[in-house]
C-alpha cells in the first residue's frame, strides 16, 4: 500500500540523460532529496493522499455520499464518536467521516493541480515576455500584476462566484487567474537575469526571433524556478479552494465529499464535543498543504546546493 | 606563548612564531551532499612582517586557503585534517567567541570587490569608526582614528570621503577605505584576496603602491592571493605555487619567477606573453588540459594529468619535497632537472600579413544613451578602418567606451544618426534585428565570460549546429557535418560535443564560444576580453587558437583587452580609447616605441611586470570623468601629467596623423612629446 509515487520530478534537469557526469549529478541530487527527512515525510503524506484520490474505494467501507449502513443493514447513527466501524466517527447526517475524508482528496487535489498548472502556464508566458522584452510592455504588464496582487483572493472569489456562477470550472479559472500574476512576477525575475546573459546577445547576433529566444533559449534555463513555483502554487491552491468551499462558494451539492464544505457544515457542533466531524477534514487539509510545502522547500534547497 | 596587547612586547614575542602557519590542511566542500576535497594537504607559513603570495589557477584552492586562515568558511566546508595557527593560536578548534576576538584584533581581510565589502546604506565614516569601536575605542577616539586612517591610506580629502556613501566613491577609493578598515586593529596578519582584480590597471597600480607603503609602516604580515603573476612578483617576498589544493613549489619570489623548479610553474610562466613577444615571433606555450574537478582522487603527484614529464615514478610514488637552493626554494617534483624538456616547444609562428584592403569601416560612429532625459555620449564620432586579416587591439580603462564601440559595431546598440558602418563597402543597418543575414554572418563576437556566453541548457553540438543553420541556411545533416569539422579545428572532441557547458572547463567553454563565432565563416570577429576570465595557462592556448584561425581564414579581429602583454602579442594595430574617443592609434611596434599620447604613456607604465623590470609609474590621478559631463577642451586634461594650462582646457585637439598611420589626439606636437618622454625615461 505504501507505493512511492513521485508526484514531482526530483529536479528540473530530470529530463536530461546525456553524459555520465550529469547522471551522477542527478543521482546525487536525488539522493540528497531522499536523505532529507522533510522531503521523505512530505512525500509519504502526499503519496497517501494521491492514493486516496486515485483509489478511494480501496480504503473505505461506506458510500461517502450517503448515510452509512453496515453490511448487516444497521445504521451507524448520527454524530457517533470514532469507533471500530467508523474510524473517524459519523457526521450530523450519519455519514462515515473517514469515507468522506478519503473521498474528498480527489476533487481538491485535481482542482488544485489544474488551477496551479494553468496559473503556472499563463504566468510563465507572461513572465517570459516581461523579463525578456522589458520596456513599455513590461511596465504595462507589471502594473497589471501589481493591481492583481493587491486584490484579496477571497473577496474576488466571493464576487466572481456571485456574478459568474459556482461551477467547478469557474472556481478553477478564478484561482488560476488570481495566481497567474504571482507566478508571472517570479518567472519574470528569473528570466530577466537570464536575458542579461551573453548567450541571449549571441542569439540576437545570429538573427533569432524574440519568440525563439524566449521559448528555446531562455525557457530551459528557468525550469527550476517553474517547478518550485508549481509546487508552491499547488499548496496555495489547496488552501484557497478549501477556503472557498468553507465559505460555501463552490457548488451547492452537499452530498459530494468536500473537506472545506464538511468543515463548514460541522464546525457549529464543536461546542457539543463533536470534534471528529470537523477536525479530521481540517487535518486532511493541513497535512496535505504542509506536505506539499515540505517538498517544495526541499526541492528549492537542493536546486540551490 | 602568552598573548599581550603591549605593542612593545609584540615583535620579540612573535619573532619565532609565524603570523600564519597552515599545516597539512585537508578541507572539503559538500556539493549535493557529497564531501569533495579542495585542499589536499596544504602547508605554508607566513613569517611576521613578511609578504607571502599564493599563485595558481582558479579552483586550485588559493582563496579557500585565505578564507581558512580566518576560518571564515561557507557552511558546506569541512576541515577533515590539519591545523591552522594564527600568531601561534590554533583556530580550527577555537570557540566562536574567541574566533570573533581574533578576527577583530589579529587578522584582517581585504576582499576582491570593495563594493560588496561595504554597507551601501551607511556613510563611510560610520563604517570606519565601527571598526575602531570594535577594538574598544570610545566614540570620539574612533572618529579621530577614522580620520587618521584615511590620511594613512593617502586619501586627500578625508572629511568629505568619511561623509559620503560607498556608491559615491570609485572602486579604487573604496578599496583604500577597505584597506584602512582592515588595518585599523593593527593586525598581525593581513589577508588580501585578489584585492585589485576588479580594478583598472591604472588604479591597481596605485592600490599596490599603497599596500607596499603601508607594509613598511605597520609591520603586518601579508598573505596575498592573486592570479596576476606580475602583481605577486612586485608585492611579495616569498611565493607558494598552488595546484589542486597543494603547495607544489615555494621560495623567494625572485627565485620562483626567474628560476622555476616545478613543471607547472615553468609552464605557467612561459605561457604569459611577455618581453614584448608578438604572434609573428612564436606561438605561446600552453599547458594542455585543466585542473581536475574538486574531489578527484590524486594519490601521488597532483599535477600528473597535465605534466609532459610524468612517468612511472610519478604515478606510483608521492613526489618528495626537493630543496633547490639554500634560500629555501623547494619543489614537489621527481624531475626538477628535466624542466628544459617542456618549454619553448612551439615554434610555429603566425604569418598573416594584412593586405591593407579594408573589410570594416566606421565613419563618424557615435552612440548617445538617454538617461532620465539627459544625453550621455558614450561614443563620440569614431572613425576606424579594419583590414582583412588584421587585428586591431582596443585598450582603455573601464568607462572608456571600448565595449560600447564593439556593441555598436555589432548592432546590439544602434548607432546615432549621421554615422555609418560598412562591410566590404556595403553600408549595414544600425540594429542587429534589422540587418540582413549576410551582414549578421559577416560579424560575430567572442564574449568575455564563457559561462554567460553559452546557453547552459544546450549541448555544445546544439549550440554550434543552430548557429551554423541560422547563419548559413544549410540542412540539419549538412550542419551536423560542419559541426564535426568546426569542432576538430577547435580541438574539441566528439565527447565534448555531447556535453553541456557546465561540464566543460573555462578554456573548453571559450573554445566552444570561439567555434560559434567562426561557425558562419565571418569577416570580422569582435573579441571582448576573451581571455580575462581565464587562467594564464589556458589563455595561451586560446590566443594561439585565435592566431591560428586568423592565419587560416584571414579573419579580422577587433580585440578588446586591458592586458598590455596580450594586446601587444596579438595586435597589428592598437587604438587607445578615452571617454568615447580614440586618443591614439597606430601600428603595435610604433605604439610601444613612442611618441605616445600622455594617456597611453600612463597606461603602459601601470603594468606590474612578471619580468621584474624596473618600474616607473606615471600616476593617473582621479577617475575617468563621467561621459554625461565631459571636461572642457581635451577630455583627458584633468588627469594629464603634461597638461598645459590655457591650451588643453580650452580647445579639444584633433586626431592628427603623424605619419605611418600613427595618429594622436594631443596639443603637444609629436616631436616635443617624444623628446619629453625620452627625457623622462633618461631621468629615471
Amino acid at each position: 500500500m505504501t507505493i512511492e509515487v513521485p508526484e514531482v520530478p526530483p529536479a528540473a534537469t530530470a529530463i536530461d540523460i546525456a553524459g555520465a557526469e550529469r547522471k551522477t549529478a542527478r543521482r546525487e541530487r536525488t539522493k540528497l532529496l531522499f536523505s532529507s527527512p522533510a522531503f521523505v515525510f512530505g512525500s509519504f503524506i502526499v503519496a497517501f493522499w494521491v492514493f486516496c484520490a486515485a483509489f478511494p474505494s480501496v480504503l473505505t467501507r461506506f458510500d461517502p455520499r450517503d448515510t452509512a449502513v453496515t453490511d448487516d443493514g444497521e445504521l451507524l447513527g448520527f454524530h457517533t464518536s470514532p469507533n471500530g466501524n467508523a474510524w473517524f466517527g459519523t457526521d450530523s447526517v450519519g455519514r462515515d467521516v473517514f469515507s468522506r475524508v478519503v473521498a474528498g482528496a480527489r476533487p481538491i487535489m485535481v482542482d488544485a493541480f489544474a488551477a496551479a498548472a494553468l496559473a503556472v502556464i499563463a504566468g510563465t508566458v507572461l513572465g517570459l515576455i516581461m523579463g525578456y522584452k522589458r520596456g513599455w510592455i513590461d511596465e504595462l504588464l507589471s502594473r497589471f500584476v501589481e493591481a492583481f496582487l493587491s486584490l484579496p483572493v477571497i473577496l474576488i472569489g466571493v464576487l466572481a462566484t456571485a456574478t459568474i456562477g459556482k461551477s467547478r470550472i469557474v472556481i478553477i479559472a478564478i484561482v488560476a487567474v488570481l495566481f497567474t500574476p504571482i507566478v508571472a512576477r517570479t518567472v519574470r525575475s528569473s528570466v530577466s537575469a537570464q536575458a542579461d546573459l551573453d548567450y541571449v546577445t549571441s542569439a540576437r547576433l545570429r538573427g533569432e526571433s524574440s519568440m525563439y529566444i524566449m521559448a528555446r533559449e531562455i525557457f530551459p534555463n528557468v525550469t527550476a524556478t517553474i517547478v518550485v513555483e508549481l509546487t508552491v502554487r499547488i499548496a496555495y491552491a489547496i488552501f484557497t479552494l478549501a477556503t472557498l468551499a468553507f465559505l460555501g462558494l463552490t457548488g451547492s451539492d452537499l452530498a459530494l465529499p468536500d473537506w472545506g464544505k464538511d468543515i463548514a457544515a460541522e464546525f457549529r457542533f464543536l461546542p457539543n464535543d463533536t470534534w471528529w466531524s470537523t477536525i479530521f477534514p481540517a487535518l486532511a487539509i493541513a497535512t496535505l498543504i504542509v506536505a506539499v510545502n515540505l517538498i517544495a522547500d526541499t526541492i528549492d534547497r537542493v536546486n540551490k546546493s | 606563548m602568552t598573548v599581550t596587547d603591549d605593542a612593545q612586547a609584540r615583535p620579540t614575542d612573535t619573532a619565532e612564531t609565524p603570523a600564519l602557519r597552515i599545516d597539512n590542511l585537508h578541507l572539503a566542500y559538500k556539493v549535493r551532499g557529497v564531501p569533495r576535497e579542495v585542499l589536499r594537504g596544504t602547508s605554508f607559513e607566513v613569517a611576521p612582517g613578511e609578504a607571502y603570495g599564493l599563485v595558481g589557477e582558479s579552483g586550485c584552492g588559493k582563496s579557500t586557503s585565505a578564507y581558512a586562515a580566518m576560518r571564515y568558511l561557507p557552511e558546506n566546508a569541512v576541515i577533515t585534517e590539519g591545523s591552522i595557527e594564527v600568531a601561534g593560536k590554533e583556530i580550527t578548534t577555537m570557540s566562536n567567541s574567541d574566533l570573533r576576538k581574533l578576527r577583530a584584533r589579529d587578522i584582517s581581510m581585504v576582499y576582491q570587490d570593495p563594493v560588496a565589502s561595504m554597507n551601501p546604506s551607511l556613510r563611510i565614516g560610520q563604517q570606519v569608526e565601527e571598526v575602531f569601536a570594535l577594538i574598544g575605542q570610545s566614540k570620539s577616539e574612533a572618529a579621530a582614528s577614522a580620520r587618521k586612517a584615511m590620511v594613512q591610506v593617502q586619501i586627500a580629502d578625508p572629511d568629505s570621503v568619511l561623509d559620503r556613501y560607498p556608491h559615491q566613491l570609485s572602486g579604487g577609493m573604496l578599496q583604500r577605505v577597505v584597506i584602512a578598515m582592515a588595518l585599523a586593529s593593527d593586525p598581525t596578519l593581513l589577508v588580501l584576496d585578489e584585492p585589485t582584480t576588479g580594478l583598472d590597471a591604472t588604479v591597481e597600480a596605485e592600490v599596490l603602491d599603497l599596500v607596499r607603503d603601508l607594509r613598511h609602516q605597520t609591520n603586518a604580515a601579508v598573505l596575498l592571493i592573486a592570479h596576476n603573476l606580475g602583481v605577486i612578483r612586485t608585492m611579495c617576498d616569498r611565493v607558494g605555487v598552488m595546484y589542486a589544493g597543494k603547495v607544489i613549489e615555494e621560495g623567494n619570489a625572485i627565485d620562483v619567477f626567474d628560476n622555476p623548479q616545478h613543471p607547472y610553474t615553468a609552464g605557467l610562466l612561459s605561457s604569459i606573453p611577455r618581453k614584448g613577444v608578438r604572434k609573428t615571433d612564436r606561438a605561446l606555450f600552453a599547458i594542455e588540459g585543466g585542473l581536475p574537478p574538486i574531489g578527484t582522487e590524486l594519490p601521488t603527484c597532483v599535477f600528473i594529468d597535465r605534466c609532459v614529464l610524468a612517468d612511472e615514478t610519478c604515478r606510483t610514488v608521492v613526489p618528495p619535497i626537493v630543496q633547490r637552493s639554500e634560500a629555501g626554494h623547494w619543489t614537489r617534483c621527481h624531475h626538477p632537472d628535466r624542466l628544459d624538456e617542456i618549454v619553448e616547444a612551439e615554434p610555429d609562428a603566425v604569418d598573416v600579413v594584412p593586405t591593407g584592403e579594408t573589410v570594416v569601416e566606421l565613419k563618424g560612429v557615435a552612440k548617445t544613451f538617454k538617461q532620465k532625459g539627459r544625453d550621455i555620449p558614450a561614443l563620440v564620432s569614431v572613425d576606424l578602418k579594419i583590414g582583412a586579416g588584421e587585428t586591431l587591439g582596443l585598450v582603455g580603462e573601464s568607462g572608456s567606451g571600448k565595449s560600447t564601440l564593439a556593441k555598436t559595431l555589432l548592432g546590439v546598440h544602434s548607432l546615432d544618426e549621421g554615422g555609418e558602418i560598412t562591410i566590404n563597402g556595403r553600408t549595414i543597418a544600425p540594429a542587429a534585428e534589422s540587418r540582413i543575414p549576410k551582414s549578421l554572418t559577416a560579424m560575430q563576437m567572442v564574449f568575455q565570460n564563457p559561462d554567460s556566453a553559452l546557453n547552459s541548457a544546450w549541448t555544445v553540438r546544439r549550440i554550434l549546429r543552430r548557429t551554423i543553420r541560422k547563419l548559413t541556411g544549410v540542412t540539419k545533416e549538412e550542419a551536423d557535418r560542419r559541426v564535426d569539422e568546426l569542432a576538430e579545428g577547435m580541438q574539441l572532441t566528439q565527447r565534448h560535443l555531447g556535453m553541456r557547458p557546465r561540464q566543460l572547463s573555462g578554456g573548453l567553454k571559450q573554445r566552444v564560444a570561439i567555434a560559434r563565432a567562426f561557425a558562419g565563416d565571418p569577416e570580422i570577429v569582435v573579441c571582448d576580453e576573451p581571455t580575462s576570465a581565464l587562467d594564464v595557462s589556458v589563455q595561451a592556448a586560446i590566443l594561439n587558437l585565435l592566431a591560428k584561425l586568423q592565419t587560416d581564414d584571414r579573419t579580422s579581429y577587433l580585440f578588446i583587452t586591458h592586458d598590455i602583454g596580450v594586446v601587444r602579442y596579438l595586435s597589428d594595430r592598437i587604438a587607445v580609447m578615452y571617454l568615447g574617443r580614440i586618443m591614439e592609434i597606430g601600428e603595435t611596434d610604433v605604439m610601444f616605441d613612442g611618441p605616445n599620447h600622455p594617456y597611453t604613456e600612463a597606461l603602459l607604465s601601470a603594468v606590474p611586470s612578471v619580468d621584474g623590470a624596473a618600474e616607473y609609474r606615471i600616476p593617473l590621478d582621479g577617475d575617468v570623468p563621467t561621459p554625461a559631463n565631459p571636461p572642457s577642451g581635451c577630455v583627458f586634461h584633468t588627469r594629464c601629467h603634461r597638461f598645459i594650462k590655457g591650451v588643453c582646457d580650452v580647445s579639444e585637439p584633433e586626431l592628427i596623423d603623424i605619419g605611418g598611420g600613427h595618429a594622436l589626439r594631443c596639443h603637444i606636437p609629436a616631436d616635443e612629446l617624444l623628446a619629453a618622454q625620452r627625457a623622462d625615461v633618461a631621468a629615471r
